[in-house]
């Protein structure tokens, strides 16, 4: 059963590449470009699933979301891979896929996190 | 003057030598002449004598002869009679010449001739008829002896009379020269010793003169110098942004103050501690004993960092930092303060501005990488998937290319940024965590057989990897090696990879076969934008940092990174990365 991907990248181009990318790869992949719409779209994203997430975007970035879901206890409920430009300032204890994103790492750490 | 002085003194004990010395040689002379004299009447005296003796045997001869008829008894008289002339001759040879002693001599001479004659006529009569003198002709004889001895007597007087007047005389002299001697000797002795005790001395003053002007010279250049650098420390003190001010130690006396503090307080300061006008931060006054310069004074205290403020002639206060401190010669005895004080509100306003600075250089680099990276992205993750679904040769072999260019514009961002980090004045930072560095080595080659899909690359790996690294900057590390050698080594040999976990390191060993490294080149290899300078290879890729970023990378987790290059091994690029604490 292919999982689905929460993807939340505020880069348009990236983000619809990814998503092409993703869903040839096999994954159901829904696309969002901020951590506030991720939130909100998390109910509406089966298992098994993951979130990949980016670290810099407007109106809720990374950080912020991460710190919204675990304050919610909502952490466990998704898994989340980060990816980002700056891998050195990701939050600790989570997987990390530096950009420019491999895709073939990010495909084996969403296949190794879904749940 | 005074050489002339000390001259005259050697030529005056000179004459005085030489006088005495003549004075003493005529002495002498007149003494040896004296000594002659009295040698002389000695020799009269003993001639008289040997004359009278000549008479005596002569008078004693006859009379034996006369009374015994014996004559052998002559022998006597015979020997007085020849040696007669002979002995009155050296009388006359002797005595001195005067007319007194030479018509003595005469008459001497002619009574022993008479008498010899009447003693030869007494012998000759007895020898003829057996006669003997009657009383008269040996009264006779008596008269003529008597007249001989009365003759002798008075030569005699004469030369004992010149003998005691000589001997007299030579006492004198002995006298004389011995008096000229010791006083003349002793006056010219006495001028030699004050002569030569005065050109001591004056050579002494001499000697002193010279050493006096010489350590004269010595001083005013030495004053000289320390005026040049006093002036020199003055004009750098002056010159400095901050506050300074010097103190005498013992007595608190400003003896510096530069034009930053003057500008500070807005006046110039007078001596005393409350000149300054230092106030606590709340606007008090300082307790005497807690006011700095008075610590560093009284107690030879460093005051550090002190928060105060300063009163200013317009009634403004200005809040200041202040650092007090000894400074002392070179025995270590405290001569001075120094006390300096910033505008602590220009410092703050310098650190804010700095904060500022670190914030905008901190955001503009991570706004870079992010903003660089996510197009980047795009095209990585694209070409990878065209190159995942191309069907054709052609569309493989363009994504196969767009992949590894991406990978390589992915690296000189790695390097510009990691480069831009370090440059502009920040030190690489770390975030260490603990990991197994198999992983991260594993990460890089994966990154590069995507990038370089036709190079094969063999790893080997063996001990405890694990430890606390900074997993992106190793991956950095790996990758610059790897790409390196990817780009050196022959197309048709593997890239040889070995992490070797030891003690306290791991190791990690990157090896190309190729044509090895220009033993020219091998000293700039670490040096960055080397193949800019070198202008050589301009075909490879990255702007030839990558391997001074690996160095850096290593250097900074403890470690180090060298090379070898030979013909039978290729060149191994290896690099030691302690554990760190984990």
């Amino acid at each position: 059963m292919s999982a689905h991907v929460l993807l939340v990248d505020d880069d348009d181009d990236l983000r619809e590449l990814l998503t092409l990318s993703l869903e040839l790869a096999g994954f159901t992949v829904h696309a969002v470009p901020n951590g506030r719409e991720a939130i909100a779209a998390i109910p509406d994203v089966p298992s098994p699933r993951v979130m990949v997430l980016d670290l810099l975007m407007p109106v809720m970035n990374g950080w912020e979301t991460v710190a919204a879901l675990e304050a919610r206890g909502l952490a466990g409920t998704i898994p989340i891979v980060i990816s980002t430009s700056a891998p050195n300032e990701a939050p600790r204890g989570y997987p990390v896929v530096a950009k420019p994103t491999p895709l073939d790492r990010l495909i084996d750490a969403i296949r190794a996190h879904a749940g | 003057m005074r050489d002339r002085f000390i001259l005259g003194y050697f030529a005056v004990a000179l004459i005085v030598f030489g006088g005495v010395a003549i004075a003493a040689y005529q002495q002498f002379r007149q003494f040896d002449a004296e000594s002659e004299a009295i040698h002389r009447a000695e020799r009269v005296v003993g001639a008289l004598d040997r004359l009278m003796a000549s008479l005596r045997e002569a008078e004693s001869g006859q009379r034996g002869y006369l009374l015994t008829g014996d004559r052998q008894l002559l022998e006597p008289y015979r020997r007085a009679e020849a040696e007669l002339v002979e002995r009155l001759d050296h009388v006359e040879r002797t005595i001195p010449p005067t007319e007194a002693q030479r018509r003595r001599a005469r008459v001497l001479r002619e009574r022993l001739e008479d008498r010899f004659a009447t003693i030869r006529r007494g012998i000759d009569a007895h020898a003829a008829a057996g006669t003997v003198p009657d009383a008269e002709a040996f009264r006779i004889e008596q008269a003529q002896t008597l007249a001989i001895r009365g003759v002798v007597l008075e030569m005699v007087n004469d030369e004992t009379r010149r003998l005691d007047g000589e001997i007299e005389r030579a006492e004198l002299t002995a006298w004389r020269t011995s008096t000229l001697l010791v006083v003349g000797n002793g006056i010219a002795f006495a001028l030699l010793c004050t002569g030569t005790l005065l050109l001591g001395r004056e050579l002494n003053r001499r000697r002193y003169r010279e050493d006096k002007r010489r350590l004269d010279r010595e001083r005013e250049r030495l004053l000289l110098q320390s005026a040049a650098l006093e002036s020199r420390l003055e004009a750098v003190l002056d010159e400095m942004p901050i506050g300074v001010l010097l103190l005498d130690a013992p007595s608190g006396a400003i003896t510096f103050q530069n034009q930053a503090l003057r500008d500070l307080v807005g006046r110039r300061i007078g001596n005393g501690d409350d000149a300054l006008g230092l106030l606590r931060p709340d606007g008090t006054p300082f307790p005497p004993e807690e006011h700095p310069l008075a610590r560093a004074r009284a107690h030879d205290e460093v005051v550090r960092g002190v928060e105060a403020q300063v009163m200013r002639p317009e009634g403004t206060r200005k809040s200041v930092v202040l650092h007090v401190g000894p400074f002392r010669d070179q025995a270590g005895a405290t001569v001075g303060i120094v006390a300096t004080l910033d505008d602590f509100d220009d410092r703050k306003r310098a650190e804010e501005q700095q904060r500022v600075n670190e914030r905008f250089r901190s955001l503009f680099l991570r706004a870079v990488g992010h903003d660089l990276r996510n197009p980047l992205s795009v095209m990585t993750a694209g070409a990878r998937t065209l190159a995942l679904r191309a069907t054709d040769d052609a569309t493989a072999k363009v994504a196969a290319r767009m992949t590894s260019s991406s990978e390589r514009m992915a690296r000189m961002i790695d390097q510009l940024l990691a480069l831009a980090e370090t440059h502009l004045g920040g030190a690489m930072a770390l975030e260490r965590e603990p990991m197994n560095l198999g992983e991260i080595v594993e990460r890089a080659i994966e990154r590069l057989e995507v990038a370089f899909p036709n190079r094969e690359i063999r790893v080997t790996m063996s001990g405890d990897l694990r430890g606390s690294y900074d997993s992106s900057r190793l991956e950095h590390l790996v990758l610059e090696l790897l790409a390196n050698a990817i780009e050196h080594g022959r197309a048709d040999t593997p890239v040889e990879v070995d992490v070797r976990g030891d003690d306290g390191e791991v190791r990690i060993d990157v090896r190309n076969r190729g044509d090895g490294i220009p033993t020219e080149t091998m000293p700039y290899l670490f040096d960055p934008f080397r193949r800019a300078a070198a202008r050589t290879r301009l075909k490879s890729s990255g702007f030839g940092i990558g391997l001074f970023l690996a160095l850096q990378i290593a250097r900074r987790h403890g470690g180090d990174l060298e090379v070898r290059s030979t013909a039978t091994e290729g060149v191994v690029f290896r690099a030691h990365v302690p554990r760190g604490a984990s």
